[in-house]
């Protein structure tokens, strides 16, 4: 009876994940935590935008222009009196839409690029070495201009083509991070193990070697979407990137500028949204990164 | 000395197929951009002679190969013909703002530098401690932090309490104050990047045998630090000299842009406006050979700092 007691209350032998302990790890993170709260609370922002706004955020009402902060307008009114409150929540989902286009084909691209050459060797390696040597030589603000520029208007959204030249120009890193690690990968057991299976290189690639680098491809997408919501706001800042009339935090920041001094809500409000979205999903990176490989934490 | 000269010319060589593919990549996306170059270089005033002798001039109404081959005969040696809208050449243009430039991104490379190094050790030192998380906060929040949105900040402070001149490039000693804020905003990015490789760099060093060793001998940990892990923290600095370089030019453009700075910058930001193809293919190929140049310097600054690597 007391035997079987005791073998009931004693601890059964816990099986747990590798993505339970990496979750374990980074709830213990306070700031990362913070971040992936705020990172959740911008897509619920994004997703609902038609329904928080209180105002279009494109049609103007020149009567209101340039109004303060009041009640109406929680963020005050912009130079066509159009609320800037509606044009922030609305720009959320412009920033959420460059981050997530220009960071899945940086990594796509990345990833394919560099695990094929990590993995053959040779002349592809080579191959792949010379065109990401071209692409790091570049004047990387001038390669995205110059691509923005040359890029046909596709598809909707209208300003795909700058998701797209932000995304072409950031593959390098993580093309360089792939290759190395494919290199050591490729002679490890569990390569040789499916190479003696029978399986081909595409399904030894894809099926056995990415998911080896899961941790380091969740990590490039946080740091990813930040760098591609700074480099989205600094292109439409330099006037190459989205149409004024879209609510874009980058456009509201370069529209705003001119009236700093008088009407300092025009452009704060945006630039605290662009800083904030950044930071959130940089310390975000951060925190996984230390979830993800321990023995990285406080270096 | 020979195997450092042999690989230098190695690595020069090493970097004309490099500098091939970035011209070619520019005069792809320039011209598969829809619409007739010499047609948007009239602007308003059109009128089809004008047009036909202005594309004869530059000779854009040759075939498209033959305007790639003769391109890059001429780009071979650093001429990149006149400008569509200024109708200067293209080197004169920027030799002539490359001062203005060089005036932003020395001082706040060499400044960022030492700050950098300086802020690295101390926090290495102090590790998970106070001085360190404060380090660690600021650089993380410099590398975060769009560059034009900190350069505006800063423009807009020294507006409201006017003690520094907000914009534009006065030449000669009275010009010095205007450089205060496009540098120490430069100074800043460079700053917190090397801030952050020191630290790392280190830290790592720090866990080596001959720190203990050193440490053993009963020598002050400052002298440890900066005497023995100091060196060997530098050699990934040294190898990251072309990133900082590639980074200073990124900060360049928005810089010179909110400062109304006119330097290669502002050169390459209105070209790409203009569509100015002879002076964005020139900006272009400077930003790169920078780059090559950097890279090169920095690779054989640390097989110097690092007898373990043999140059091959």
């Amino acid at each position: 009876m007391a035997a079987e007691g005791l073998a009931q209350s004693a601890p059964k032998p816990r099986h747990r994940s590798y993505w339970r302990d990496v979750w374990l790890r980074l709830r213990r993170n306070r700031l990362a935590m913070a971040s992936l709260a705020y990172v959740v609370a911008l897509v619920l922002v994004a997703l609902s935008a038609p329904y928080i706004q209180r105002y279009d955020p494109i049609v103007q009402d020149l009567d209101n222009a340039k109004k303060p902060p009041s009640m109406e307008h929680f963020f005050g009114t912009d130079l066509y009196g159009r609320d800037i409150y509606s044009r922030v929540v609305h720009g959320t989902r412009i920033a959420l839409i460059v981050g997530i286009i220009a960071t899945a084909v940086a990594i796509v691209l990345g990833v394919m690029l560099g695990g094929i050459s990590g993995y053959f060797g040779g002349f592809i390696d080579q191959l792949v070495i010379f065109v990401y040597s071209v692409v790091a030589t570049f004047p990387s603000l001038l390669f995205i201009l110059a691509l923005t520029n040359a890029l046909p208007p596709v598809g909707e959204p209208r300003l795909f083509k700058v998701y797209l030249a932000i995304g072409l120009s950031s593959w390098v890193g993580m093309c360089r991070l792939t290759r190395n690690l494919f290199r050591s990968f490729r002679e490890q057991e569990y390569v040789l193990a499916a190479r003696a299976l029978g399986a081909g290189p595409l399904r030894i690639i894809f099926m056995h070697m990415v998911p080896n680098m899961t941790g380091f491809i969740v990590v490039a997408i946080s740091g990813g979407i930040a760098g591609a919501i700074a480099a989205e706001a600094g292109i439409s800042f330099l006037g190459f990137g989205v149409a004024p009339p879209d609510p874009s935090w980058g456009v509201m920041v370069s529209e705003g500028r001119s009236y700093l001094q008088a009407n300092w809500w025009m452009i704060v409000c945006p630039a605290m949204a662009t800083l904030l979205a950044v930071f959130a999903f940089n310390l975000l990176a951060d925190g996984l990164r230390d979830a993800f490989d321990p023995r990285h934490e406080n270096v | 000395m020979s195997s450092y000269l042999n690989y230098t010319i190695r690595r020069l060589l090493f970097a004309i197929p490099i500098l091939w593919g970035v011209f070619t990549v520019t005069f792809i996306l320039f011209f598969i951009v829809p619409g007739d170059p010499a047609r948007l270089l009239m602007g308003q005033h059109r009128d089809a002679a004008m047009e036909a002798a202005m594309a004869k001039q530059w000779g854009l109404d040759q075939p498209m190969h033959v305007q790639y081959w003769n391109f890059l005969k001429r780009v071979a040696v650093l001429d990149f013909g006149q400008s569509f809208t200024t109708k200067r050449e293209v080197t004169d243009s920027i030799l002539q703002r490359l001062p203005a430039t060089a005036a932003l991104g020395i001082p706040s490379l060499t400044l960022g530098m030492f700050l950098g190094i300086a802020a690295g050790l101390w926090a290495a030192m102090r590790a998970n401690k106070a001085a360190d998380n404060a380090i660690r906060f600021i650089t993380f929040c410099l590398v975060s932090v769009p560059f034009f949105l900190l350069a505006i900040a800063l423009q807009a402070l020294a507006q409201r309490w006017d003690f520094l001149p907000i914009a534009g490039y006065v030449n000669g000693p009275a010009g010095w104050l205007h450089l205060v804020l496009p540098v120490f905003v430069m100074t800043l990015g460079s700053f917190a990047g090397l801030t952050r490789l020191t630290r790392t760099a280190v830290l790592e060093v720090l866990t080596e045998d001959y720190i203990r060793t050193a440490k053993a001998k009963g020598l002050p940990e400052v002298v440890v630090v900066v005497r023995h892990a100091l060196k060997n923290a530098m050699i990934p600095l040294v190898t990251n000299l072309s990133v900082a370089v590639a980074g200073a030019l990124t900060g360049a453009f928005f810089v010179e842009t909110v400062f109304a700075w006119p330097g290669v910058g502002l050169l390459a930001v209105d070209a790409i406006n203009n569509r100015d193809f002879p002076t964005i293919m020139g900006t272009v190929m400077f930003g790169a050979i920078l780059f090559v140049l950097a890279d090169i310097v920095g690779d054989l600054l640390t097989a110097y700092m690092d007898p373990r690597i043999t140059l091959k």
